[in-house]
């Protein structure tokens, strides 16, 4: 009379198991699966902000989504209202890394604004909250477009290096090319702005 | 053969222990220093005048705390909002004579200058690597004796100084690491090691406090370091050391808060919150992730003292956290009166109440509040009180008047002698 309630747990247990084991992987392999959309491998992700040449940039030959963004009034816009036939330049942060490095991009931006162009120019970063997004448009009184978007910023493998990058992108939304500054290298930073930029 | 075996043998433990020799000799790129430790004065160390709080966790949950019964005065000082002086948070504040020294540590690295009215002055330091400069200001404390203010940075290991026009004086080099400091009556520094070992300094190491004189030259130290939660990295508030004429500091979890000043370390006041506070026994040896699981965790609630507490003359304000809330605890130090619970802005109040203070200064506890939070608060209170802008205070403070893009408001509470709702 006993055996139904262990049958009965056995099942529940059994189930239990193969969630945790199909949401674990789940976890594991959204990054596997952006790698391989991508056709890059984890090396590559790795060595990209270290790379001193720049043309070994990831080639994203992929259309990246076309996400949510919002303003500081909270209206929103899908990515591609934003963006042209002509490419333009995106700054992607998160408030949550490392200042100096989000610093160490506006920098270089401000000073190539004029080649660039200041309508070219996005930055799309992601906030805690409406107060994080103010204290940031406080604190750095950019004059480009600055837009709020999800925690999974624009599901690009350079999203797993939690730095700030550039991609150049057009309303295809197929990148053209993107790059990782480091804070600790602004001559590779600068060669990128003054060399590699072209609008 | 058996010799040529035991000499070989020799001389590989020998290498080793030198290896281990300069490996202990060195600490985060620190030399080693053979300290004598009766060449030190040690702080010398009491709990006779300590004051508890058995803190009923339960009730104070619930209870509320009205402003109107607590709050005398108040008034505001809206910090000018200038575009060299775009303040992203208050980390810290100090007010000396008539100025007004904010601290941003993480968002804008940079230490603001304002007279009382809130009109900007001047940058203390800026972030670079120049002299003068620092990558950003962690703490910072005015010298009353030399009217300097000092400024510290652990990553260059330095407290830099300035006077009062901005101007750069000088580096104090400190030889050991440390997370803060505060300057004591007679000049000499107190340096607060917190987390750091300290293991390269002789017979002292593994200090929490450690005293030094304006040249950086060490002199004294204080009681060790704890090795409760020796695994648990401490970073919950950024306000474990208080001064406001007397300097207080807590640390990991100790529910204890101790007074130091030239000569002694006072064990001040003890908050106990009986079978709902942290097992030390069952959490002293768990690892960072583990033990803040178990603290934050719904099912079986602990409440905890973070270390941020405040002084006017009159109280001691400290706070603690229980199921994922702040409760306010006011102690009266007049009447031996402690009040705690939730802060509740009364309706009949003529002004609002921030009780997450950001510094204490002579009677008054003061708030820092960010303008879109202030925003946002008078949003609400104007929903349950139409007439809100005929109050003294409010009717200053027009929110019309503030954009969301301001640097913050700061508001200066005196609280009462005697608690009661007039």
């Amino acid at each position: 009379m006993k055996i139904k309630p262990f049958i009965f747990f056995l099942i529940s247990l059994i189930i239990l198991v193969l969630l945790f084991l199909f949401f674990a992987r789940e976890g594991i392999t959204k990054k596997q699966q952006l790698l391989d959309y991508y056709g890059i491998t984890e090396n590559h992700l790795k060595t990209i902000e270290k790379e001193e040449d720049l043309e070994y940039n990831i080639a994203l030959s992929k259309r990246i989504e076309n996400i949510t963004v919002l303003d500081s009034e909270n209206n929103t816009y899908l990515l591609k209202e934003l963006l042209n036939e002509s490419p333009k330049m995106i700054v992607k942060f998160s408030s949550l890394e490392c200042s100096y490095c989000i610093e160490h991009i506006i920098k270089y931006t401000k000073k190539y604004e004029e080649k660039i162009g200041v309508d070219n120019i996005l930055f799309l970063g992601y906030f805690t909250g409406k107060k994080d997004f103010l204290i940031f448009n406080r604190l750095y009184q950019l004059d480009y477009n600055v837009f709020s978007i999800p925690n999974n910023g624009l599901d690009l493998p350079l999203d797993y290096l939690n730095e700030p990058y550039i991609v150049i992108v057009d309303s295809t939304l197929i990148p053209k090319e993107t790059f990782v500054p480091m804070k600790s290298k602004p001559e590779r930073t600068e060669k990128y702005f003054r060399e590699r930029i072209r609008f | 053969m058996n010799k040529i075996k035991l000499l070989l043998l020799t001389i590989v433990m020998a290498f080793s222990y030198m290896g281990c020799e300069n490996k202990s000799k060195e600490y985060k790129g620190l030399e080693f220093q053979d300290l004598k430790i009766e060449n030190y004065k040690e702080l010398k160390r009491s709990n006779q005048n300590i004051k508890k709080f058995n803190i009923s966790v339960e009730e104070s949950f619930e209870n509320r705390v009205r402003s109107s019964v607590l709050v005398d005065t108040c008034y505001f000082t809206q910090l000018e909002t200038k575009s060299d002086n775009l303040i992203g948070h208050v980390d810290e504040i100090l007010i000396h004579d008539d100025k007004i020294l904010v601290m941003d540590i993480y968002k804008s690295k940079s230490i603001f200058m304002f007279n009382l009215k809130g009109k900007y002055l001047r940058k203390i330091g800026d972030v670079g690597g120049a002299p003068g400069e620092y990558p950003r200001p962690e703490a910072f404390d005015i010298d009353k004796r030399n009217n300097e203010i000092l400024v510290f940075n652990g990553t260059i290991r330095k407290i830099l100084r300035y006077n009062f026009n901005g101007e750069f004086l000088g580096n104090i080099n400190l030889d050991l690491g440390c997370k803060s400091f505060k300057v004591l009556e007679d000049g000499n520094i107190m340096l607060f090691s917190a987390d750091y070992a300290n293991t390269h300094l002789g017979e002292i190491p593994n200090r929490l406090i450690y005293i030094i004189d304006k040249s950086g030259t060490l002199i004294g130290y204080g009681p060790k370091r704890t090795s409760d939660y020796e695994k648990v990295r401490y970073n919950l508030s950024n306000n474990l050391i208080s001064k406001n004429n007397e300097i207080t500091y807590s640390y990991r979890f100790s529910d204890t808060i101790y007074s130091i000043n030239e000569t002694f370390i006072d064990a001040k006041y003890e908050i106990n919150f009986g079978d709902k506070g942290i097992d030390r026994e069952k959490l002293g040896n768990k690892d960072f992730k583990e033990f803040y699981r178990i603290l934050m965790n719904d099912k079986s609630p602990i409440a905890f003292f973070p270390g941020k507490h405040f002084q006017t003359n009159n109280y001691l304000y400290f706070s603690f956290i229980y199921k994922g809330r702040s409760i306010s605890c006011f102690f009266n130090k007049l009447n031996s009166e402690l009040i705690t619970g939730g802060n509740t802005n009364s309706l009949n109040s003529t002004y609002p109440f921030f009780s997450d203070f950001s510094t204490s200064n002579n009677d008054y506890f003061i708030s820092a509040v960010d303008a879109y939070d202030l925003i946002q608060f008078e949003d609400a209170m104007k929903k349950l009180d139409p007439d809100l802008y005929h109050k003294p205070i409010y009717g200053k403070i027009r929110t019309s008047e503030i954009n969301e893009k301001d640097n913050p408001i700061l508001f200066f509470y005196r609280l009462k002698e005697v608690l009661n709702e007039d």
